[in-house]
């Protein structure tokens, strides 16, 4: 595997992993939060 | 539109003093870095002049004529700016977006908390009083260093709450151009520099506090700055000049930007032992910040005995209270998972363990570990400053991300170098995978954006009125907007009110609130504690000093910062009496009573 195909499979792992466990840790808490400050809940 | 003009105006000012120290000590840096050194190295003497002219006399004439002679320096400024290598990048249109959704914002009445305490609070006092005092006793935060609010106080007395607001968001540009510029030094091009500007300017904390008022942001300048003076090719004794006044002047914006000085200087001091070369310089440099400390550090022993007051007070003072003890004892009972050594990924993923999302989506995270794929001495350099920071604010301070911001330059430099690396990559299916991430986090902070800007851009458009504004719970206990503006309205001059407060708001004017303790009180106030006063006591207090009416905030005693201002000393006795007694003026904020029946419940229950 060349070095730019390591950087794309890399990235593309590691974007999944801190995008998922940032929504996962604080998504629910986000909503609320938003749909509080929009008058909607 | 008075804020714009000043803030315009002082930095322009600042650059034009720094100006002449910047051709003298780096001749070599690069156009951009010089041109964006001059405003830094210019706040010293600037702020320098405020503060000897403002303890003789502070109010609008005085401060206009501080400026007006600082104005003077601009005529040495070159008369061109460097040309920036411009395309049609999105970073581009983003970036001024968002400035102009901070500048927008400014322009807003104070909301942030702490800029209410205090940030505007004690200009105000100040400008009120006629002078910039240092008032043993008040509050803790005039004695926590003053480089930054003193540039504030210069603002405030010129245009106003707003002006000091947009001198703010003029602070976030400088750390925004310093944190491009350090991105240039680590070896990438014009998008990384944009892209790591974007970066400062997108972080949740800077959306939330960017158009407040703060002493983060110019900490956070002068540190972006002092690292890119390191990490360049300049060895001359005037560049080790250059990097001791910024770093002493971090260290004089605040006390965190002592850890961040040795963050930096430490790294730089094992490189220079292994290298046998530079040690002396390096501790020059250490030499040059102490000493544009000092005089702050001096200054507080004479007045308080501890040169680092209002923190570690029971190191310097027999006796001395841990001011902040009630506060510190509420973050320790946090628990981060992992501890310290899952840090780096429980500080941008679970950020509610410590202060809440100051970041927000964890753009730096996404690209940090990227940004070593390319070798480069300058980014282990960085990120050993960054770790040696992050070690020292685990150990010593409250866990609070907000601390981290010191080192927001270098953050956000290492995350913009490491997705520019990514960027670059040529896999035909990779581009779209990458624009996603990024797009998933733009909506996220787009949301933070946007929801920052509902508080504040209402007022500005005219579609809220103050009082509609801040009489939320968001903010009604900390900004007493109703029972301020009402004060502000009924008191006349030579009359006093007593306020039961958890903190004095800058709503409410300050020089007539009823200071609570006499001459003489003041250690004891931080020390063993003041004598509590009797109802005939109080009594014969809010007689001589004409106090009018009592302001009571709804939620008097839900105070964790205790210390942090001289008050609830009347609480216990006053309190239960007003009970019994019908308001002035009745708001979900606070309570105004008429002191003259409470004067006279307080004789009839001492007996008189």
């Amino acid at each position: 595997m060349n070095r730019d195909r390591l950087l794309a499979w890399g990235f593309t792992l590691w974007a999944l992993l801190v995008t998922l466990s940032f929504v996962w840790a604080n998504g629910g808490q986000m909503a609320d939060k938003f749909m509080q400050r929009l008058g909607l809940s | 539109m008075t804020a714009v003009l000043v803030a315009v105006l002082i930095p322009l000012a600042m650059a034009g003093l720094g100006w002449p120290l910047v051709r003298r000590l780096v001749p070599g840096l690069g156009e951009g870095e010089r041109l964006a050194l001059a405003p830094l190295l210019g706040a010293l003497p600037l702020s320098a002049l405020v503060q000897a002219v403002g303890a003789w006399r502070y109010d609008f004439a005085a401060m206009a004529a501080v400026l007006a002679v600082a104005l003077a320096f601009v005529i040495g400024l070159p008369r061109s700016v460097p040309p920036f290598p411009w395309r049609w990048w999105p970073w581009g249109w983003l970036l001024a977006a968002l400035f102009g959704l901070l500048a927008l914002s400014a322009l807003a009445p104070p909301i942030d908390h702490d800029t209410i305490r205090y940030h505007l609070t004690l200009p105000r006092r100040d400008l009120e009083l006629g002078r910039i005092a240092l008032w043993f006793g008040w509050s803790i935060y005039e004695f926590f260093p003053p480089l930054a609010s003193l540039l504030t106080r210069l603002a405030f007395a010129l245009g106003g709450a707003e002006a000091a607001q947009m001198l703010n968001v003029v602070w976030v540009g400088l750390t925004a151009i310093w944190a491009g510029l350090l991105v240039r030094r680590l070896g990438c091009g014009p998008q990384a520099a944009l892209a790591a500007a974007l970066l400062v300017v997108g972080q949740r904390v800077t959306l939330n506090l960017g158009s407040g008022v703060t002493t983060d942001f110019p900490l956070a300048a002068f540190i972006g700055a002092a690292v890119t003076v390191a990490l360049s090719s300049e060895r001359g004794k005037g560049a080790v000049v250059a990097l001791g006044l910024l770093l002493g002047a971090a260290m004089a914006c605040k006390y965190q930007g002592i850890f961040a000085a040795l963050a930096v200087l430490v790294p730089l001091g094992v490189l220079a032992v292994v290298r046998r070369r530079g040690l002396g310089a390096v501790i020059g440099a250490g030499l040059v910040a102490a000493l544009v400390l000092a005089p702050i550090l001096l200054r507080n022993y004479a007045v308080t005995g501890n040169p680092v007051f209002p923190t570690a007070h029971p190191l310097f003072v027999a006796g001395g209270l841990d001011v902040f003890a009630p506060f510190t004892q509420a973050m320790t009972r946090q628990t981060i998972p992992g501890g310290p050594w899952a840090l780096p990924w429980t500080m941008f993923i679970l950020q509610d363990a410590f202060d809440g999302l100051q970041w927000g989506f964890p753009f730096i995270l996404l690209g940090l570990p990227f940004a070593f794929f390319r070798p480069g001495r300058a980014r282990l350099i960085l990120l050993a400053m960054v770790a040696l920071y992050v070690a020292l604010w685990w150990l010593v301070m409250p866990h609070l991300l907000r601390f981290l911001l010191p080192m927001l330059v270098p953050f956000c430099a290492l995350g913009a170098a490491g997705l520019a690396q990514v960027a670059g990559v040529a896999v035909p299916w990779f581009r779209p995978v990458f624009t996603a991430a990024i797009a998933v986090g733009m909506v996220a902070q787009a949301l933070f954006a946007g929801s920052s800007a509902l508080y504040r851009l209402p007022v500005v458009f005219g579609l809220l009125d103050i009082r509609q504004a801040l009489e939320v719970p968001a903010f009604r206990y900390y900004s007493l907007i109703s029972p301020c503006l009402w004060l502000e309205e009924k008191l006349k001059p030579e009359q006093t009110y007593l306020a039961l407060v958890n903190d004095p708001s800058f709503y409410c004017p300050q020089k007539m609130a009823l200071h609570g303790l006499r001459p003489g009180e003041e250690r004891a106030f931080y020390t063993v504690g003041v004598a509590p006063l009797s109802a005939a006591e109080i009594a014969r207090w809010l007689r001589r000093d004409n106090v009018r009416y009592i302001l009571m905030v709804s939620n008097l005693m839900a105070d964790d910062e205790r210390y942090a201002f001289a008050k609830h000393r009347f609480d216990h006795v006053v309190a239960p009496l007003l009970a019994g007694q019908h308001p002035l003026l009745d708001s979900p904020s606070g309570r105004v009573y008429d002191a003259v029946p409470l004067i006279a419940a307080l004789e009839r229950a001492s007996g008189q």
